[in-house]
């Protein structure tokens, strides 16, 4: 830049051109005049004073009439302008196959190998250096020097080149250059051309763009899950499925193991046989047996010398939730205590029933061709194989599997089938009582024996057949299958209305892991109703066939079936383990979070009555799923809304699970948890491919000129158009008219010419 | 009476005094369990008794389909039946009932119409004989009256031959009994549930067996063809009381249609 001075003469007076020849000429004419008055002025000295001070007078109202001023200009010659653009986004540290550098390496040697070309661009232009990724931001050339950080997470080219315009609208740039991988991770509709936008905008920029990015030979060696398509909510007992991208870049002949991992345990895998493809499309699938929500991470093998090890294992969260109610009902015939549980689970539109009912034995003769009955064959295999895992809860009332542990059937196998449905999926079993049940059913010694809530003896085992009600037990108070009322008292006083039953299944041995809920006040007082959990599962034990007479004779005596409803709708819930009957509830206000953003986690406590709870410790610690590292812990009180709410940050990224655990004078009411992410968004390692297409496209287009990096001498490939600009930067104007000594000027030489004439005698 | 009929007599005889004494002999050897839990909870034939006209035309009717229900399927029920009047306390053990007749009776007491309502609108269910079958005549008029009173806004309606109770154990086509005065089956549907189903063909006087084991009445038109049909129906409606629709779920009807095409 270079200043320096204009000067510049003007006469604002008379605008017009020809106005002035106009005036110059009545002025050549009044002095011609003047001449022809005083010519016979003698002495001559005198005629060619007097003509000398006409002539004064005629400059100076000359002067008057023209307004002459001279205008002093402060002036600028200035530099246009060339914009080095450097990406600085996360794909720039990748190492380029076997080279062993990055390729944000090859653009700073770029600016050592270059270094005269750069000095003479800094003599002649104005140079500005700017990173980007998915913004702009300006840097000083020593940065490079000193190191760049390569932190962006999103390259986006359409954002930057709408920001360079903008930032350099009006401004006299002759070139950007740009160094970059091109690798732009902004996703657009199937239907949008991302190359035509690009150009485009390129082209709105009105200079040419020199594009630079790294060789062929850079490109990363990288495997990459580079998409996962999968439903973030799903339901229990049905088959979730993720179709998964796997792109592969600088391998050839891998055997690939692909794995999905629920936390740390792995839930499915697949070996993959890779030749010589770019990309593969596989199909991962489980079956979640519990609802919640859950972490799940697909993840490959790091291979030798691969670019990014980040981008072979994806983490996300699944939600999984309750459709209906799968219930299947096997019935061992066909009674009235049936009859009326199935009636409460039809009504019910949030169950999906699927009942067996044993409505002829082999000993029965039914005295008709089988075409003329009926009846279908019962679909053990189907039911307890394949079929098994889609139920969330059987019921077997009052059955006898042993006419169907044949040599074609082994039930026995089955019952085995229905252990693991229990313990290892999570399911819910629930055993009827009858004159073919528990014991009589010839369960004792089973795989079944082993989840319910009481031990069988076939031997002790036996049948009363007293007409008795039944007695709540102390844990049957509190419990949420008995709780028929939310008031305690009046609970006790309905199960107390409830009529009499028919008689139980007499097996004294109750389990030391179960729960009594009821019994029967016979000798010993056996098990009426208990119930245990087992592994992932719930198993309940109800040891008569005749609790249908709660619903159909408490109507008789004048009151109503409601409470026998309420027992199944509870027996239900729990068995399932539905989620309204956890006491605590813990919540988070989103899945995922920024690093250092708030997270609000809020914690409610229901009593036994389900209402909040207040006053109640809690115990809550928040965890890395993956380390088990403790992040936060903390204690709370919860209020008189039964809530605690509380806010936390962290920096880390991460999955993290926070749990609650509410407890009371000791005994734990309940615990709950929940899973959260603290995540960027960072898409550069997805497609780790240089786009030399893009960036080639992009100076074609703006009249500029694509370079493979790494380029030495790169002042013999282009040369940069440098017209000179000036620019004023102040100026000044000096009147020549409208000042006094002027006016005294004319006044002096009008009074002199008086004097004189005077003196001559002249007129 | 003929030689034959003498054979017959004697043999029915001895063979069931051989039976009664078998049976008993072998509930000595069997263990305790095989027996239902408690007797009340075995499917029970609860006849209604009422005021005036005929309430037991068919004595033998009931406890002749129990004898058979045990036999051909794997219900438990009692050989013996109850009868009760509606205004019984006990109504309501038996979820079950069955009301038959031949005559004209005054009209039931509205204790009687209103635990009887109570009773079928939650989870009872009705079956009702008329043992001579006309129209518009004696038991009929009556039972019509009473039904309206039931449900005055709610008519018999003619079930229809796919209604479950034609196919809730045996595959039937239509209704049938001791005389086939209609082939139909009428009833009231309270949501998915039949609870009132109403024969005019006297189901009971083909199932009526006297204690020596003949047949009390003669089945017409059809002879003991016609008979065997009627026991079918008879359990068929109670198999249907005790398992509803199950037989329209959806795992069945495939099996049910091929075997009805």
């Amino acid at each position: 830049m270079e200043n320096f001075t204009q000067w510049n003469l003007s006469f604002v007076g008379v605008e017009s051109n020809g106005l002035r020849v106009l005036i110059l000429f009545l002025a050549v004419v009044a002095l011609y005049f003047s001449w022809i008055s005083i010519r016979t002025v003698y002495p001559v000295t005198k005629r060619w004073l007097l003509l000398t001070l006409r002539l004064f007078v005629i400059a100076l109202i000359l002067i008057l009439l023209f307004q002459p001023q001279i205008e002093q200009k402060e002036v600028v010659r200035l530099k246009n302008k060339v914009v080095c653009l450097l990406d600085n986004s996360k794909s720039m540290t990748l190492k380029g196959g076997d080279t062993g550098i990055t390729r944000f390496q090859l653009v700073e040697n770029f600016f050592k190998d270059n270094a005269s070309f750069l000095r003479e661009l800094h003599d002649n232009f104005d140079v500005d250096y700017l990173t980007f990724s998915d913004s702009i931001k300006e840097i000083s050339p020593y940065d490079i020097e000193k190191g760049i950080a390569l932190d962006g997470t999103n390259t986006d080219i359409a954002q930057i080149l709408k920001l360079v315009k903008k930032r350099y609208e009006g401004k006299s740039v002759k070139g950007y250059l740009v160094f970059s991988d091109g690798a732009d991770t902004v996703e657009l509709p199937s239907t949008v051309n991302k190359p035509d936008i690009l150009g485009n905008l390129a082209k709105d920029l009105s200079a040419p763009l020199f594009t630079f990015s790294p060789a062929g030979n850079m490109e990363a060696k990288d495997i990459a899950i580079s998409n996962i398509s999968y439903d973030s909510f799903t339901f229990i007992r049905s088959l979730w499925k993720a179709d998964v991208v796997i792109r592969i870049f600088g391998y050839k002949d891998l055997k690939l193991p692909i794995t999905l991992k629920q936390g740390n345990d792995i839930i499915s895998s697949k070996v993959l046989e890779v030749k010589n493809e770019n990309e593969l499309h596989i199909e991962l699938s489980f079956t979640p047996y519990k609802t919640g929500i859950f972490l799940y991470t697909i993840a490959l093998p790091v291979q030798p010398h691969e670019a990014i090890v980040e981008n072979n294992q994806v983490s996300f969260l699944v939600k999984i939730v309750r459709d209906k109610i799968r219930v299947m009902h096997v019935c061992g015939r066909p009674s009235w205590d049936e009859r009326f549980l199935r009636r409460v689970l039809k009504s019910d539109p949030n169950v999906d029933l699927i009942s067996f009912f044993i409505l002829r034995t082999p000993t029965d003769l039914s005295e008709a061709r089988n075409e003329e009955l009926s009846l279908i064959p019962f679909p053990v295999d189907e039911l307890f194989t394949q079929a098994l895992s889609s139920f969330d809860l059987v019921i077997f009332q009052n059955f006898d599997y042993r006419p169907y542990d044949t040599s074609f059937f082994r039930f026995s196998h089955y019952l085995n089938n229905l252990q693991k449905f229990v313990i290892d999926q999570g399911g819910g079993f629930l055993m009827i009582g009858g004159d073919i049940s528990f014991s009589q059913g010839g369960y004792d010694g089973t795989a079944i024996e082993e989840i319910l809530p009481i031990k069988l003896n076939a031997e002790k085992d036996t049948i009363d057949t007293s007409r008795l009600k039944a007695v709540l037990t102390d844990d049957g108070l509190k419990h949420p299958i008995t709780m028929l009322d939310e008031n305690t008292d009046r609970n006790v006083a309905v199960w107390k209305d409830l009529p009499e039953l028919d008689g139980c299944n007499v097996a004294t041995q109750l389990k030391t892991t179960a729960i009594p809920l009821a019994t029967y006040p016979v000798n010993g007082d056996p098990p009426l109703i208990s119930v245990q959990d087992v592994g992932l599962g719930r198993c309940m034990a109800i040891t008569t066939d005749s609790l249908w007479r709660w619903g159909f004779l408490s109507v008789g005596k004048g009151g109503s079936n409601r409470h026998y409803i309420k027992f199944w709708q509870n027996t239900i819930k729990w068995l399932i383990k539905d989620p309204t009957l956890n006491p605590v509830r813990l919540t988070v206000n989103k899945e995922t979070f920024l690093p250092n953003e708030e997270v609000q986690i809020k914690i409610e406590v229901l009593g036994r009555n389900y209402q909040p709870l207040e006053g109640v410790p809690l115990d809550i610690d928040i965890t890395n799923e993956f380390s088990g590292k403790s992040i936060h812990s903390t204690r709370g009180v919860t209020g008189n809304d039964g809530q605690y709410k509380f806010t936390m940050k962290h920096d880390r990224e991460g999955y993290y699970i926070a749990k609650a655990t509410a407890k009371k004078e000791n005994d734990e009411i309940g615990q709950d948890y929940t899973v959260f992410k603290i995540a960027l968004e960072n898409k550069e390692f997805k497609d780790p491919s240089i786009r030399r297409d893009i960036l080639a496209r992009l100076a074609e287009i703006s009249g500029g000129k694509h370079f493979d990096l790494p380029v030495k001498n790169i002042e013999d490939a282009f040369s940069l158009e440098n017209p000179s600009i000036i620019k004023l930067v102040g100026k000044r104007q000096i009147s020549l008219w409208d000042n006094w000594y002027i006016f005294m000027m004319i006044l002096t030489i009008v009074s002199t010419e008086w004097w004189i004439r005077k003196r001559s005698g002249l007129s | 009476m003929n030689t034959y009929k003498s054979h017959h007599l004697i043999f029915t005889t001895v063979f069931f005094v051989a039976f009664f004494v078998f049976t008993n002999i072998l509930n000595l050897f069997l263990p305790s369990h095989i027996f239902a839990m408690g007797e009340v909870s075995k499917f029970t034939f609860a006849q209604v008794e009422y005021h005036g006209g005929n309430w037991n035309p068919r004595p033998n009717g009931g406890k002749r389909l129990m004898w058979e229900l045990i036999k051909r399927t794997s219900v438990e029920a009692r050989i013996e039946t109850v009868s009760l009047r509606l205004d019984n306390s006990n109504l309501f053990e038996y979820p079950f009932l069955y009301i038959s007749g031949d005559q004209e009776f005054p009209p039931l007491s509205e204790k009687e119409i209103s635990n009887l309502k109570l009773h079928l609108e939650f989870g009872g269910t009705l079956f009702i004989d008329d043992c001579i079958g006309k129209n518009d005549f004696g038991f009929d008029k009556s039972i019509r009256r009473e039904i309206k009173r039931l449900f005055p806004n709610k008519p018999l309606e003619k079930l229809p031959s796919d209604h479950t109770v034609f196919k809730s154990f045996y595959l039937l086509n239509q209704a049938y009994g001791r005389i086939m005065e209609k082939s139909f089956l009428e009833g009231i549907t309270i949501g998915n549930r039949t609870v009132i189903m109403y024969s005019q063909n006297d189901l009971a006087g083909a199932w009526a067996k006297d204690p020596l084991g003949n047949w009390e009445y003669e089945v017409i038109p059809g002879g003991e063809t016609q008979r065997s049909m009627a026991f079918r129906l008879g359990v068929n409606i109670i198999m249907y009381t005790l398992t509803g629709n199950y037989k329209q779920d959806q795992v069945h009807l495939p099996f049910i249609l091929r075997r009805q095409m």
